[in-house]
């Protein structure tokens, strides 16, 4: 299931962070408690997806303190939500089309 | 882990406050779950150089369109204020005048046409970073030395034009130079980033579309060159002439730029 994702990392994790801020770990902890420890994907993979997601004005990000360590916490932008509904319309309609033809 | 992935960034070309930016991220990440599994650092610093890429190329070929559109109005509006053109066996030197004259009128096509594509091939095909950059690259170079001719013939003719028309192509064209210093900046620092290695970039067919013929395309652009410059001159002879000498001109550049940004089929 890991390297299925890996193609729909980038609106999966806008999904994650449209419930509210969280730094690179937490995003990963959300990641499996959603997927119900479904996407093992190699965790490192996730922070060029926020990296990226960053340099396209999708995420805004900036550091805070945590148990006495600097923390990179991520938050959605109004950009990163359109573009998140956009994404699942589309995944809606696609996963619809391939339901209609496997059915 | 952290240490091995800090060499892998610098290995990639990832330095500064990037690299300090993405161990401080892992390190807090293990630091959270020690037994986490990050990947492999080598595999890890690829993926974060080819999406930083991809990002810094993309910024240099946007900026470099909009300096350039500066530079037309800068070389533009001098061409369209002249008073009188000079006499091109005037002026100090024609070792000046030609070279100034060659600058601006094939410099603009080449500007043009480069930083057309170099936008195109970036929001269509991110991922061919190499050609982009070489595209974005080569429009800026051409666009600077496009400014240079412009100030180059201004300072030829000094003499002959008035002087504020003499200040105004000179400001214009200095003016002009400094906006194209952020993409040339992007570009040297897209550079720095090792890319992983990729197919060849496909050619003009990846950004007009399959029914894009670079012949076609040529045969067009000639026709276009000659209809300009009758219309200029105010005469067929007399454009055929000079858009026969800018056709020779811009094919020659054509086929020297074939290869380098990718103009084939």
């Amino acid at each position: 299931m890991g390297s299925a994702v890996k193609g729909y990392l980038d609106p999966v994790v806008l999904a994650v962070l449209a419930t509210g801020p969280l730094h690179g770990y937490a995003v990963i902890e959300e990641l499996k408690a959603r997927s119900g420890g479904e996407l093992d994907l190699p965790e490192g993979t996730v922070y060029p997806a926020l990296h990226r997601l960053e340099h396209r004005g999708l995420l805004k990000s900036s550091w805070s303190r945590a148990e006495g360590r600097r923390r990179r916490v991520y938050r959605l932008t109004a950009s990163g939500r359109r573009e998140l509904e956009t994404r699942t319309r589309e995944w809606r309609a696609f996963a619809r089309v391939v339901d209609g033809v496997l059915a | 882990m952290i240490a091995e992935l800090a060499r892998e960034l610098a290995h990639v070309g990832i330095r500064g406050r990037q690299r300090q930016r993405i161990l401080t991220e892992l390190a807090d990440h293990l630091a959270c779950d020690a037994t986490a599994d990050l990947g492999d650092p080598r595999e890890l610093a690829q993926q974060f150089a080819d999406d930083l890429a991809v990002q810094t190329t993309r910024r240099a070929a946007l900026w470099s369109f909009g300096a350039l559109a500066l530079v037309a109005v800068a070389v533009g509006v001098p061409e369209v204020t002249l008073p009188r053109v000079p006499d091109i066996f005037g002026g100090r030197s024609p070792l000046l005048a030609a070279p100034a004259t060659l600058a601006v009128v094939l410099g603009a096509q080449i500007a043009f046409a480069a930083g057309c594509l170099a936008v195109l091939r970036a929001l269509r095909r991110p991922q061919d970073v190499t050609l982009v950059r070489r595209r974005t690259a080569v429009a800026v170079a051409a666009g600077a030395a496009t400014a240079l001719g412009s100030a180059l013939y201004a300072l030829n003719f000094w003499d002959e034009v008035p002087m504020w028309w003499g200040l105004l192509a000179v400001g214009a064209a200095a003016t002009a130079l400094l906006p194209l210093a952020a993409p040339a900046a992007a570009c040297i620092r897209a550079t720095r980033l090792r890319v992983s290695s990729r197919d060849p970039a496909p050619g003009l067919a990846a950004d007009l579309g399959s029914a894009a013929s670079p012949l076609a395309i040529g045969g067009a652009a000639v026709l276009l060159i000659l209809l300009g410059t009758s219309v200029a001159e105010r005469s067929l002879t007399e454009g055929a002439l000079r858009g026969g000498f800018e056709a020779v001109a811009f094919a020659t550049c054509f086929l020297a730029l074939r290869r380098p940004l990718a103009l084939g089929d």
